[in-house]
Formats: structure tokens, C-alpha cells, sequence
């Protein structure tokens, strides 16, 4: 079993010397993202269940860290500038470890806690703003969550 | 609106700039924007999409790609994806963005994959939709002023002006009358007790006088009495009928509406829209325009008052005011927030109950109630901490609210004291009665405040429904019409000329379809799920209006016949039919009232739905529940067989009409529709292609086109995409058959 990537994070992997695109996915992605991935072929078949990234060897292991960031990369919320309701919506800006961003929920969603006490807000488009800490004490966040 | 969108929100342009239009110099037909690089920072690279060139447009450059053995692939994360052109295999270029623009890139692969040049909407139009349509199903697609929907909104007042007039002179006359007991109260220390006990007085002209006021307050209280009724009824009342209005308004433009709104909008959110909003809208007109008025008219008569009584004891009373209107604002504005998180805690709480109340049997089966008592101990601790805070917050701050305010009182008290012990003849005298009239007023003081300060509160809430109330009723039909509609009565030919239809604009879902259907001639459509076997059905009703091509009925385009008058003419039968909560009789004659009994049965037993609507107590009159849940999937079917024979369409459709029921009732349902499609044009949708055995003409339709058409033995024949449906349900067939024959060993 080998994996490569290509520039555009296109993921391959080979078994026996023929490689074929594939996707890897965290089998418990909010509960334990570190162990069970399942690896499936363009038609969404699963080939291939791996039960911990240690199992792979370090170039591969590489490969797939570096697809992993990709694949499962949140905006972590460090810090908040506004809070704003306006019709429907909730209007947030932040700063991420990307940079300043701008984000709106409905009104009456709330961020979902997880088991390791993260605040996840999933904004209107899809993304998703975690809160990994209260500690850096914006009474706003502090008031909403 | 759109540019407020962009700005603020979604932080990037509302449409492609200028100078790389002016570069490119063809007409684009598509762009977007890739608002990533691979290391995920924020950048600007515009996509554009002519007639035979991808363009690159970045830092006022320009990258042409032509389409000549391009290839696209997608990667997709959680956060950030991209699209890549590939030539040769190789990768050329890659666009990465992020969630916002997805709807977009989407788009852009479709074009790319398919080399779909043939969008009919503008570029703009589509770039603009796709990023606002997730903010504008929140939010709505009117303008967003506050002052023009209450403006709009009181416009409801207008054909109630007598109630207005009434209820507002109640208002005001109750409000006007409050005043006069504590003025009168002053009246009776200054007029009457201090002249008796300086000796002034006679007991009996004090007694009469006294009585004489004391008369005038019994007549002042019942006089404010009745004001204050004239205002509750009238105002109650009239919000009402706004209310009644509204819902009116609303339902009526709903009935006009296209099933793209419906496509668009959730239900749930069109039910709270003419429910909850318009009864938020009530209680708004009955009693808070009224009540803020009031409470604005008591304010400023008091404060009027206080200070023509005495000048410096009424500013001490005045001034303060605007803060103590502010301090209730800020903490309206807190409790909204504590009370949000109060309900999503109550929310958690019930999501415990709905959750284990229903699943019972499991818990109580892996003995697991333990675990459930301390999964809704946990919740129900939480709820009620943030019930404790909501009760700390209220509980602290009206106390010193009113200490403020008695604190006002005491400076009243403190400043008027001297001057109420000095010589009557000193120029800032003050007397024993005008001074009662003062504390009685100032005990008036706080309710108005209060009222005010949730004024913000109010309006908001009234404004946001009447907001989203408003965006329906501006909503627009988006079918064409033609200024002069024919009311035809159909015969039941077909036909679809190059007909392309795109939900968004962008995707084809029918990809030039012609056909022509013979009045009473039945087609059968069958072809894989999504290949648009469903939307060519949902053209013929004109549920949608075709991109581009045309469907003729009769010769005469669908868009000049009377549409109402058109899908009379025109019968469905869909897989899980919608019965309405009432009776079966009245489900049946829904589409035809005047049918008679004896026509109805008629229907139903030719629908094979007689036999089993007499089995119930009720016959006919049997209450079928909400979605006619009372009946199973077969009764619901062949009910709705009935009500479209009474109908007597000229047009039948069939959307897998049998698909969800088991063989015997299949069979029963089967007879029904073989006694319905004599003497019209039917088209059948069909999973099950043994079902199609009288169609004359078996049409497949694969990624929104015809792929092939004949009788099943022509089909046969050919030993295409038929053949490999047939012998695939041939196999499944042999399979179930097979383990059938095991199950009985």
C-alpha cells in the first residue's frame, strides 16, 4: 500500500504497482480523527480500512498527513470583532489562523459542542468556525455560546 | 441591497471587474472567483467562461485556456476544494476556493465537463444567485428598511380609520383623564383641608366642595374606564382584522405563486409565515402602537405637567428620563440574549425527551434507562442554571432601576421639603397640596418608561415578521403570460420542440427533447433516476416554463392556454398521493364539486376502491387524517385514481404510479389505471417496465435526453439501454424467485 499527491491534493493510491485515485475519510471525524480511515475508489467503494495512520510508513504517512490538513481544514476562531443580528442571520467577524473573516448563521442555530468541548458554528455556506477555547474571553462568544 | 450583500457579508465584488471585461473582449457567458491559493490565504483570480476560451484574470492579467482537450477533475475538503484543468493529463491550472463560492464551481464543472455553452441566464445573474441564494433563504429578497415595512405595514391601517380614530381617542381620553385624580387630590389639601384647618373653611362648605370633587373623581374614574375600553376594543379589534388581512393577503398570493417558490422555501417556513408572523403583527397593532403612543402621551403630559407645576422640582423628575429609557433598552437587549440561550437549553431538553420517549422500546430492550434518567438530569440542570441567570439578571436590575428612580423621589422630596416649610409668601414657596399632586404624578412615572424602553424590542420583532411576510407577498409569479389566454378545451396531443429546461440556468436537465404524442396514444417513460423522466412531466403541467423550445398542446403553445383552465384537462397520479384531511368524499370530488354520488361511485369503482372504502364504518364519510394517514399506501393510491376520473382528464400522468405498493395491490391498482386510459393521452412513468406492457410507445430518457423510443420489441431489438433494464429486472426477478423457492424448502 502507497499513496501520492498531486499538487492540487488529488490523492493516489497504489497496491501492487497500479495507482488510482482515491479519497481517504475519517470513519469518526468529530469523535476521533486520528484512527479509522476508510480508503474508497471513485465509485465511493471502499478498498482499503485503516485502522491507524501508524500502521503507514513515514513517506506515506507524510503524504497523508499533509492530505488530511487539507481534507479536514477548519477555521479556528482566535478572536471576535463583532457580533450582529440582523434579519434571520447572526453576522460574525473574526480572526482566524487564515486571517480576518466574515461569517453569517441563522439566527436560531447554535454551535454544536463536541465530546472534546470544541464550539463548532457552521455558517450558512458550509464552513464550519471552531472555538477551541474560551480563554481568550470575548464576552461576545462567552455571551453566545 | 445586492451590494450591502457583497460587502458586508460576503466580503468580495458583486460582479467581475470591468478592466478584465474590457481584456477579454468576447462575450462571457460564465465567471466566478477563486478566493484561495493552496496555502488557503485569501486571494482574487477570476474565472471566466466565453464561447471557446476558459480566461484566467488575475492581478490585471489575463491566462487564456482554450477548450481543446481540456479535462477538469475536483477535489473537495472540508473548508477549501478546488478544480483543476487538465490537459494531456497533466494538471495546467488549479482554482481553489472555499465554501461560498461552491455553488459556483459546481457550475464551472458542469460547463467544463459537459462544454455547456448554452446558459440562459446572464453571467452576471448567476454569480450574483449563486453566492446570495443561502443569505436570501434566510434572510428575504425585498429591501431591507425597517421604516418602509412599518410604513407598509400601518398602510393596513388605512380601511380602518373609524376603529383607528376610536381607539386612539380612547388612548388618548384615558390618558388625559388619568391625570386629573392626582391634580384633584392637590386640590382637595389646598382648597379644602388646609382653609378648614387655618379656620378659613366651614366644615359644611368644605363637605360639599369635598363632596363635588369627590364626585368629579368617581366621574374621572369611570370616564377613564370607559376609554380605556373603547381602546381595548377597538384596537383589539382592528389588529385583528390587519391580522385577518395579512393572512388573507398572504394565503391568496401563495395559491398564485410557482412550484419554484415551494421548491425554494421550506414549508415549515411558509406555515410560520402566515401563522406565528401574522399573530406577531396583531399583538403589535392591538396593543403596541397603541401602547407606545400611550405610554409617549403619558410621558410627555407628565413631564408637561410635572414641570408647569413647579419648574425645579419637574426638570428633577425629567431629565434623568432618557437615561432610565436607555438602561431598560440595554437590558431588554441582554434578556433577548439570555432568553435565546434559555430556549436552546429547553431545546436541548425536549431534543432528550422526543428523542428517548419514542425509542422507549430500545431503551427498555439494552436496559439502558439509567443512562437515559442521567442523559435528561444533565440537560434539565442546564436548562435550569440559565433560568437562574435570566431570574439573577431581572431580579437584580429592577430594584435599582427603581431605586434610581426612588432616588429621584427623594431629591424631589429633598429639595421641596424646605421649600414647603418657608413663608407662604416667599416667592419659592410650594404648597401642601400641589406637592401631593407631584408624588402622586411622579408615582406615574415609571410604568410609561418601562413600555418605551421595550419600544426597540417591539418594533424589531414587528418588523422582522412583517419583513418576511412582505417577501412573499413581493414575490413574483416567474411563468411567462400572454396577454390574451385561450381557454381550450384539450384533445390530447403533445408535442415538445427542442425543448432544453435548467432549474438553475446552468445544468441542462432536458437537453433538446422533440416528441409528438397522438391524442390517446400512451407513452411509457422509463431511464435511470435523475434523467429527467419526472421534469418532462412537471413541463406539461407548466409547473415550470422550458428555457428554451416549446410544448404545444394541441397546436397551441402552453403559454397562451389558461393555465388554471389547462391542468383541469390534465389528471396526475404520483407515487405517494397527497389526500387532504377531511373525508374520502370530499378527497374524491376535490377536483370536481358539482359531481353527483352516483358519479362518484361510479369513479370508485372503476378505481377498485369502492369494495374497501364500504369495509369502513363511515363509507364515504370516513375521516381519512392528515395526508389521508388513516388509509395505507394502495387505499391513498386508488383513492386518488377516483378523484382524478371524476375529473375526466384529457391527459393522464403516471409518476411511478405503482412503485411503492406490494404485487396484489399493484395488480388492483394496475386494473384501475388500464380502465382509466381509454380514450386519452397518457404518459407513464414506470420502475417497473412490466407495467408499460400497453403503452404504445416506450421512450428512454438518459441525462435528459431521448435515447431510444419504440414498442418494447423494437427496444428489445436494439439491445441498448431497454434491454439492459429489462434483463436487469429479469435478474432480479430470478433472484427473488430463487431465494424464494429456498425460504420454502
Amino acid at each position: 500500500m502507497k499513496f501520492k499527491l498531486e499538487s492540487d491534493k488529488k490523492l493516489f493510491y497504489s497496491k501492487d504497482n497500479e495507482w488510482q485515485e482515491v479519497e481517504l475519510k475519517s470513519c469518526f471525524p468529530l469523535t476521533d480523527k486520528n484512527s479509522f480511515f476508510s480508503v474508497l475508489d471513485k465509485e465511493a467503494k471502499e478498498i482499503e480500512l485503516i485502522e491507524s495512520l501508524s500502521h503507514l510508513n513515514v513517506s506515506d504517512r507524510f503524504v497523508v498527513d499533509e492530505y488530511l490538513n487539507f481534507r479536514g481544514f477548519n477555521f479556528e476562531i482566535l478572536g471576535v470583532y463583532k457580533i450582529e443580528e440582523d434579519f434571520g442571520l447572526r453576522h460574525f467577524e473574526v480572526k482566524t489562523q487564515v486571517g480576518d473573516k466574515a461569517f453569517q448563521t441563522a439566527l436560531d442555530a447554535w454551535p454544536m459542542k463536541t465530546k472534546s468541548g470544541e464550539y463548532i458554528f457552521s455558517d450558512i455556506h458550509g464552513d464550519q468556525f471552531i472555538v477551541n477555547t474560551l480563554d481568550f474571553g470575548e464576552k461576545y462568544m462567552k455571551a453566545l455560546i | 441591497m445586492k451590494t450591502k450583500y457583497f460587502k458586508k457579508y460576503l466580503v468580495q465584488k458583486d460582479k467581475i471587474p470591468e478592466e478584465y471585461r474590457e481584456k477579454i473582449k468576447e462575450e462571457i457567458i460564465f465567471y466566478c472567483l477563486s478566493d484561495y491559493d493552496s496555502e488557503f490565504q485569501a486571494i482574487e483570480k477570476w474565472i471566466a467562461v466565453t464561447s471557446s476560451s476558459v480566461f484566467i484574470c488575475e492581478n490585471s492579467s489575463l491566462v487564456k485556456i482554450e477548450f481543446d482537450e481540456m479535462s477538469v477533475r475536483e477535489v473537495k475538503g472540508r473548508s477549501f476544494s478546488n478544480i483543476s484543468i487538465l490537459k494531456n493529463e497533466k494538471v495546467v491550472h488549479t482554482f481553489w476556493y472555499g465554501q461560498k463560492q461552491a455553488t459556483l464551481f459546481s457550475q464551472l464543472k458542469y460547463i467544463l465537463e459537459e462544454k455547456n455553452l448554452d446558459i440562459s441566464k446572464s453571467a452576471e445573474e448567476i454569480y450574483q444567485m449563486g453566492l446570495l441564494k443561502p443569505l436570501l433563504k434566510k434572510q428575504a429578497s425585498v429591501e431591507v428598511d425597517k421604516n418602509k415595512v412599518v410604513k407598509r405595514l400601518l398602510g393596513y391601517l388605512k380601511p380602518y380609520r373609524k376603529e383607528l380614530f376610536f381607539g386612539g381617542l380612547g388612548a388618548l381620553g384615558a390618558t388625559l383623564v388619568s391625570l386629573l385624580p392626582a391634580y384633584l387630590s392637590g386640590k382637595v389639601v389646598d382648597d379644602i383641608i388646609k382653609p378648614f384647618q387655618d379656620g378659613k373653611m366651614k366644615a359644611e362648605d368644605g363637605m360639599s366642595l369635598g363632596l363635588l370633587i369627590i364626585g368629579t373623581l368617581a366621574f374621572t374614574y369611570a370616564i377613564r374606564e370607559f376609554f380605556i375600553w373603547l381602546r381595548l376594543k377597538k384596537m383589539s379589534i382592528l389588529g385583528e382584522k390587519v391580522a385577518r388581512d395579512l393572512r388573507r393577503d398572504l394565503f391568496n398570493h401563495i395559491q398564485k405563486l410557482d412550484m419554484d417558490f415551494f421548491a425554494n422555501n421550506q414549508t415549515g417556513s411558509i406555515i410560520s409565515r402566515v401563522s406565528s408572523d401574522t399573530d406577531r403583527i396583531w399583538d403589535f397593532v392591538a396593543f403596541g402602537v397603541i401602547e407606545v403612543s400611550i405610554a409617549l402621551i403619558t410621558l410627555f403630559s407628565l413631564s408637561t405637567v410635572l414641570i408647569s407645576l413647579d419648574l425645579q422640582l419637574g426638570l428633577i423628575m425629567t431629565l434623568p428620563t432618557p437615561l432610565l429609557i436607555y438602561a431598560i433598552y440595554r437590558h431588554g437587549e441582554k434578556m433577548k440574549l439570555m432568553f435565546l440561550k434559555c430556549w436552546r437549553k429547553w431545546a436541548d431538553l425536549t431534543a432528550v425527551l422526543s428523542d428517548a420517549i419514542p425509542g422507549m422500546q430500545v431503551v427498555k430492550s439494552f436496559n439502558q434507562e439509567s443512562r437515559e434518567v442521567k442523559r435528561f438530569g444533565e440537560k434539565n440542570e442546564a436548562a435550569v442554571e440559565e433560568f437562574y441567570s435570566v431570574h439573577e439578571s431581572w431580579t437584580k436590575f429592577w430594584p435599582v432601576l427603581f431605586l434610581f428612580v426612588q432616588a429621584m423621589m427623594i431629591s424631589v422630596w429633598f429639595f421641596a421639603m424646605p421649600r414647603l416649610l418657608i413663608d407662604s409668601s416667599s416667592a419659592t414657596f410650594i404648597t401642601a397640596g400641589t406637592f401631593i399632586s407631584f408624588l402622586l404624578y411622579m408615582n406615574m412615572f415609571a410604568q410609561p418608561i418601562e413600555i418605551i424602553g421595550q419600544m426597540a424590542r417591539m418594533l424589531n420583532r414587528a418588523s422582522s415578521s412583517a419583513y418576511r411576510i412582505f417577501e412573499i407577498l413581493d414575490t413574483k409569479p416567474s411563468l411567462e403570460t400572454s396577454e390574451v389566454k385561450v381557454e381550450k378545451t384539450l384533445q390530447g396531443e403533445i408535442e415538445f420542440k427542442d425543448v432544453i429546461f435548467s432549474y438553475d440556468g446552468v445544468r441542462n436537465v432536458l437537453k433538446g427533447i422533440n416528441l409528438n404524442i397522438k391524442p390517446g396514444e400512451m407513452i411509457g417513460l422509463v431511464g435511470p433516476s435523475g434523467s429527467g423522466k419526472s421534469t418532462i412531466t412537471k413541463l406539461i403541467n407548466r409547473f415550470y416554463d422550458v428555457t428554451s423550445g416549446s410544448i404545444d398542446l394541441d397546436g397551441v403553445s402552453i403559454k397562451e392556454i389558461d393555465a388554471g383552465f389547462m391542468r383541469r384537462q390534465i389528471g396526475i397520479v404520483h407515487q405517494d398521493p397527497y389526500l387532504f384531511h377531511g373525508s374520502i368524499l370530499d378527497n374524491i370530488r376535490y377536483g370536481n364539486e358539482d359531481a353527483t354520488f352516483f358519479e362518484i361511485i361510479k369513479a370508485c369503482k372503476i378505481a377498485n376502491a369502492h369494495e374497501f372504502i364500504m369495509g369502513f364504518a363511515n363509507s364515504y364519510d370516513t375521516i381519512v387524517g392528515e395526508r389521508g394517514q388513516t388509509l395505507s399506501g394502495g387505499e391513498r393510491q386508488r383513492v386518488s385514481i377516483a378523484r382524478a376520473i371524476l375529473n375526466n382528464p384529457k391527459i393522464l400522468i403516471f409518476d411511478e404510479a405503482t412503485s411503492a405498493v406490494d404485487t396484489e395491490t399493484e395488480r388492483k391498482i394496475q386494473d384501475a389505471l388500464d380502465k382509466l386510459i381509454e380514450g386519452r393521452t397518457v404518459i407513464a412513468i414506470a420502475h417497473r417496465l412490466s407495467t408499460l406492457r400497453k403503452a404504445n410507445r416506450i421512450l428512454v430518457v438518459k441525462k435528459g435526453q431521448i435515447v431510444e423510443q419504440g414498442s418494447h420489441s423494437d427496444l428489445m431489438q436494439m439491445s441498448g439501454e431497454y434491454k439492459k433494464l429489462q434483463d436487469m429486472q429479469t435478474q432480479m426477478h430470478e433472484i427473488m424467485h430463487g431465494s424464494q423457492t429456498k425460504e420454502e424448502v
